[in-house]
């Protein structure tokens, strides 16, 4: 269903071109789940937000990203807006910076769905409430009528997967979805999004930069390292026989693997 | 509650200022009875008879509570050099004064904002254009632009008057176009200035962006997301240079001999006149005051998080 081919992207920022992505392939079939694991300047955020075409201006993209057969590169104006609105949705790290400061919640999703996606006012509405619902939220009037500050991240991340989840999107794509959130939801938010994931049958591309989580929720990983795809595989199979040194390396500063390790050591 | 507050506050500011304005007339060299013999010699006597007239002699803070009390009461005494009612003298200079800046403050927010927004959404020639014109608009002292202005539309086109107020309001319009335009051009500029500024920085914002990747229309996504948020920053400054106008209208005032505030607090001034200068001092102030107050609850309307709007 979406294909990344030789993708590769250039940023120019003060006259200079910096090298984000080099010749990076993946692939997401219809109801997968697939991860990116790597470090922060990996480029994973970078490979999500391309597919949407919305890479910071003055990028230079190259190769093919094709989705259900066209290719994304050469979309633009309407065709690229309805990819957005319909087929493929991002939940992004920060849900605070996601939403408008100035807009009430409701005022978010109801942009979702009426404005992006020609849904009438008054059913985007009723349907916002609902979707709250499904996401966990129980007092969901005054979720819609609060601003966003007045909301926690926890809380906030779980309007914005109501809002990606809205128009039943083909894809979503997850860029470190509860990174910025406190420990204490991140678990509970994680469990809303793959539940509601595997509820509607949607694929997703999940970044993280947290091997175990990817594991728990990915069919597949690709392993991420300075704009290179360095090894993808099972879950399974990058935690048992780990290829490349680099992910040898991700494996071994989990917090929760050097206990592993040491036992590991015992017996060698 | 909002509102309550930022008035309690507004009324704290002015007290202060006004007692900061009543005292500083003191502190400065000259006293008003040395002024009004006008470097005669007079016997002493005299000179305490004045000083008794104009109720000189009083302690300071009883000299300010006098004060203080008649100005609320709308009385600002009388002019010390012709006699004048103050209040009346104000009245008749007032309106013109107002009203340059009230035509001032709207080519601010019609060029400045305008101009602001055109430069922050658009890259190239036209961003290019609005940034020299705005640097050129902020580096031409007022005065110096009232001049050209004078020289190219006044005398050798014949568009506008070279001087005077004009007598009725289209007449007074067409009176202050020029000044005002002078007026108005280096506070435009920088508006301009952090309006482009503050632009860019909404197009990139995360929300803007995001915006666009759930599929929402551009021309929508800059009304609502970058527009919008991005006039945060502008209405304070939009309010503060709007407010300094009034301070500024002084010296366009001069140059097209306008018969404005300005022109009488420089000769009040000039002639020690304490009656007429704290009155003006204390009208700057309150107008200040009420500017801010204004731009605070604008904010308020646009920002949630100002109104304390709590969970």
């Amino acid at each position: 269903m979406l294909r990344i081919e030789n993708l590769s992207l250039t940023i120019r920022a003060q006259r200079e071109e910096i090298p984000v992505l080099h010749s990076v392939n993946l692939t997401v079939g219809r109801g997968e789940s697939v991860g990116i694991v790597g470090e922060s300047g990996s480029g994973k955020s970078m490979t999500l937000r391309s597919i949407l075409r919305i890479e910071p201006d003055g990028s230079t993209v190259t190769g093919r990203i094709t989705f259900d057969g066209t290719n994304v590169l050469e979309l633009s104006g309407e065709p690229l807006r309805r990819l957005r609105s319909h087929e493929i949705a991002m939940i992004a790290q920060n849900p605070h910076a996601v939403l408008n400061p100035v807009l009430a919640v409701g005022r978010y999703l109801v942009e979702g769905m009426h404005d992006a996606q020609g849904m009438p006012t008054r059913a985007a509405k009723l349907r916002a409430g609902e979707l709250l619902e499904q996401v966990g939220i129980d007092d969901v009037d005054r979720v819609l009528r609060s601003y966003p500050h007045q909301l926690s991240g926890g809380m906030l991340q779980r309007v914005v997967i109501a809002g990606a989840i809205a128009g039943n999107p083909k894809l979503l794509l997850a860029d470190e979805p509860t990174t910025a959130l406190d420990v204490t939801t991140q678990a509970e938010v994680m469990a809303i999004l793959d539940d509601c994931r595997r509820e509607l049958g949607m694929a997703m591309l999940f970044v993280t930069h947290d091997l175990d989580l990817a594991a728990a929720v990915c069919d597949r990983i690709s392993v991420m390292k300075d704009g290179v795809v360095v090894e993808d595989g099972v879950p399974d199979q990058l935690r048992d026989n780990p290829r490349h040194p680099y992910t040898r390396e991700l494996m071994a500063s989990r917090p929760a693997s050097i206990a592993w390790h040491g036992s590991k050591g015992a017996t060698a | 509650m909002f509102i309550v507050r930022r008035l309690l506050a507004l009324v704290g500011v002015l007290i202060a200022s006004s007692f900061l304005v009543f005292a500083a007339m003191y502190a400065a060299p000259g006293s008003p009875e040395n002024f009004l013999v006008q470097g005669r010699t007079v016997s002493p006597d005299v000179l305490a008879a004045i000083r008794q007239q104009y109720s000189l002699d009083d302690p300071f803070l009883v000299r300010y509570w006098n004060w203080l009390v008649n100005v609320l009461q709308g009385n600002f005494g009388l002019s010390l050099t012709n006699r004048q009612d103050v209040g009346e003298l104000l009245a008749n200079r007032l309106p013109t004064t107002f009203m340059l800046v009230a035509m001032a403050a709207i080519l601010i927010v019609i060029f400045g904002i305008g101009l602001g927004v055109i430069a922050g959404l658009r890259d190239g020639v036209v961003d290019k254009v609005i940034i020299l014109t705005s640097n050129l608009g902020f580096a031409i002292p007022t005065f110096f632009a009232a001049l050209i202005l004078m020289s190219i539309f006044s005398v050798s086109l014949g568009w506008f008057p070279v001087f005077g107020s004009g007598e009725g309001f289209l007449d007074r319009v067409w009176h202050l176009t020029l000044p005002a335009v002078a007026l108005s051009l280096p506070s435009a500029a920088v508006v301009a200035r952090i309006t482009r500024t503050s632009i860019r920085e909404e197009r990139g914002s995360e929300h803007s962006v995001m915006a666009v990747a759930r599929g929402v229309r551009n021309a929508l996504v800059v009304r609502r997301h970058v527009i919008r948020n991005s006039m945060l920053p502008v209405t304070t400054i939009v309010g503060v240079h709007i407010a300094g106008l009034i301070a500024g209208s002084f010296v366009v005032e001069y140059a097209f001999t306008l018969d404005g505030i300005g022109t009488l607090l420089v000769n009040a001034v000039q002639r020690k006149d304490f009656a007429v200068v704290q009155a003006i001092a204390i009208i700057l102030v309150a107008a200040f005051g009420v500017m801010n107050l204004l731009v605070d609850l604008l904010y308020a309307a646009i920002d949630p998080r100002v109104r304390g709007v709590r969970a």
